[in-house]
């Protein structure tokens, strides 16, 4: 678990309208993303999987993406969504939860 | 709270669908019962050269109308689903996101549009393989 503690990154989420008229939402959250196959270099024990499952972008309090990942999407997920128009000042908020229960989310307003 | 909101929303994580070790299997556990057609209106993006296996950027793009969904496959994974993207309202078929690939091969994006699922690949080349990952 120090391991982890040194990739440890803050959860970050911009939503920038666009002229074509959707809007690009962004983001990036902290997570190990364990696929379950890498050995810890030290002990030379492998580290169990654990990744974000799913992944809830809302726009103004309705869902406008779910996202399932798996083991195989990289460290610190980075997501990049389209949402047609988006008004601003509506709210975005993005929440997710790993296998094992841990949840956050991360808001911010469409600019 | 948030927990309990997450686990009642309609679909869970589908374990099976990520256990899935070859494509064949993966298309099976999506219920597809024809193969995904060729389609120039997916867009697959996914850089030609890669210089680190651990962080691979890929994508979809899908111009087809009544786009429902998009998977991103990495079929030379142990597991090949990367990730799948349920759209709701307001929506624009658009995903990008970064994925761990043991070395170069071919990466494949699959859009259900209108009941039916097309498809994109792409060859890609890895310099240096996210081996052990």
């Amino acid at each position: 678990m120090s391991n982890d503690a040194q990739y440890k990154i803050q959860a970050k989420v911009s939503a920038r309208r666009r002229p074509g008229g959707w809007t690009d939402v962004k983001m990036r959250l902290p997570h190990a993303m364990h696929s379950g196959l890498r050995k810890a270099p030290k002990t030379g024990e492998t580290i169990p999987a654990s990744f974000i499952e799913r992944v809830d972008i809302l726009v103004a309090d309705q869902t406008v993406w779910t996202a399932f990942l798996g083991p195989f999407v990289a460290k610190n997920p980075f997501l990049f969504v389209k949402v047609q128009e988006g008004v601003l000042g509506q709210k975005v908020l993005v929440r997710w939860i790993d296998d094992r229960g841990q949840a956050g989310q991360v808001s911010t307003q469409v600019r | 709270m948030l927990e309990r909101s997450l686990a009642s929303s309609p679909e869970s994580w589908p374990e099976d669908q990520f256990n899935a070790k070859s494509v064949d299997e993966l298309a099976a556990r999506l219920g597809q019962t024809e193969l995904p057609l060729l389609s120039d209106k997916v867009v697959i993006l996914a850089p030609d050269v890669a210089e680190d296996g651990f962080s691979v950027a890929l994508g979809c793009e899908s111009f087809l109308p009544d786009t429902e969904e998009v998977a991103l496959l990495v079929p030379d994974n142990p597991t090949v689903l990367a990730a799948r993207f349920l759209l709701g309202p307001y929506a624009r078929p658009f995903v990008e996101t970064r994925v761990k690939t043991s070395g170069s091969g071919e990466m494949i994006a699959w859009v259900k549009a209108g009941g039916r699922y097309y498809f994109a690949s792409k060859q890609i080349e890895v310099i240096s393989g996210g081996c052990g990952q």
